[in-house]
């Protein structure tokens, strides 16, 4: 059972795992991607995207373009197990 | 009082250990609409400028970008634009004639005397849509045109979702004042 949002914690992640796998990830986990936005910040352009399941949110930024190293951000406001799932997920 | 400028993964972090710590605090929020031509399609990666290809083409990344097509800018009081007209010059490229809108959102937090603050920038999300549009340029009849919108970004995904008990309050301003009393 999902906790309510007031059991909700918070967790950002910053990873050097493509984005394919983060997303793969996601999806294996109930999240769908529900919205994205081009953001600059520090001089450069990010894709943030947005994924919900249920009240749980998780937002993933990643720069645009050839940049390497490529570490998306990964922002996530929900359960526990889900971040412990998300974190292992990607291979923390 | 000083002033610290963080990236999301700081920020979102820091407000974790805030919450960890049982610390009280408050999040102040400021979201507000641009237009000032800080944005232009010369500048943007190719991944962002494909958007625009419908209308506009280019060599590269920072290479003059001229009309493909005639086409008209809603969010710019209908400006029209014609085919091979110079939108974003590559030796002016902090002058695009072609503005993107953006809102500047800006997330800060004060602690102990210190403000911590994240910002971004979000650029509006173009559509390029054909529409028969009537009047003096068009004749009485009427003309397909490609017609360029900007639609605003939502909100959900502007914002950093925090939990509950973390408070975040709307602001329009925030006034910086200089704290002397420590210099005594």
């Amino acid at each position: 059972m999902q906790e309510k949002k007031g059991g909700q914690k918070l967790k950002s992640i910053s990873v050097l795992v493509p984005f394919e796998r983060v997303q793969a990830s996601l999806s294996e986990i109930g999240f769908l991607l529900d919205d994205t936005v081009t953001i600059v910040t520090d001089g450069k352009f990010w894709t943030k995207m947005l994924y919900i399941r249920d009240n749980e949110t998780i937002s993933v930024s990643e720069e645009i373009g050839d940049a390497y190293p490529k570490d998306p951000i990964i922002t996530i406001c929900g359960s526990k197990m889900t971040i412990s799932k998300v974190v292992k997920g990607i291979g923390g | 009082m000083p002033l610290y400028e963080c990236n999301e993964h700081q920020f979102v972090e820091n407000i974790r250990r805030l919450l960890e710590s049982k610390e009280k605090f408050l999040v102040n929020r400021k979201i507000m609409l641009h237009d000032d031509a800080k944005y232009g399609p010369a500048i943007m990666p190719d991944h962002e400028f494909k958007r625009y290809e419908m209308i506009c083409t280019r060599k590269s990344v920072n290479s003059t970008v001229y009309a493909k097509v005639p086409f008209i800018d809603t969010f710019h009081h209908n400006r029209m634009y014609y085919e091979g007209e110079n939108l974003h010059s590559a030796s002016a490229l902090l002058f695009p004639r072609m503005s993107v809108p953006y809102y500047r959102v800006e997330y800060s937090v004060n602690v102990w005397g210190g403000t911590y603050f994240f910002a971004f920038d979000a650029l509006f999300n173009p559509e390029v849509v054909i529409e028969k549009r009537k009047g003096r340029r068009f004749g009485k009849e009427g003309a397909l045109i490609h017609v360029l919108r900007y639609n605003w970004p939502e909100e959900r995904v502007l914002a950093i979702n925090l939990p509950k008990e973390v408070m975040v309050f709307d602001v329009k301003h925030m006034v910086r004042v200089i704290d002397h009393s420590s210099n005594f």
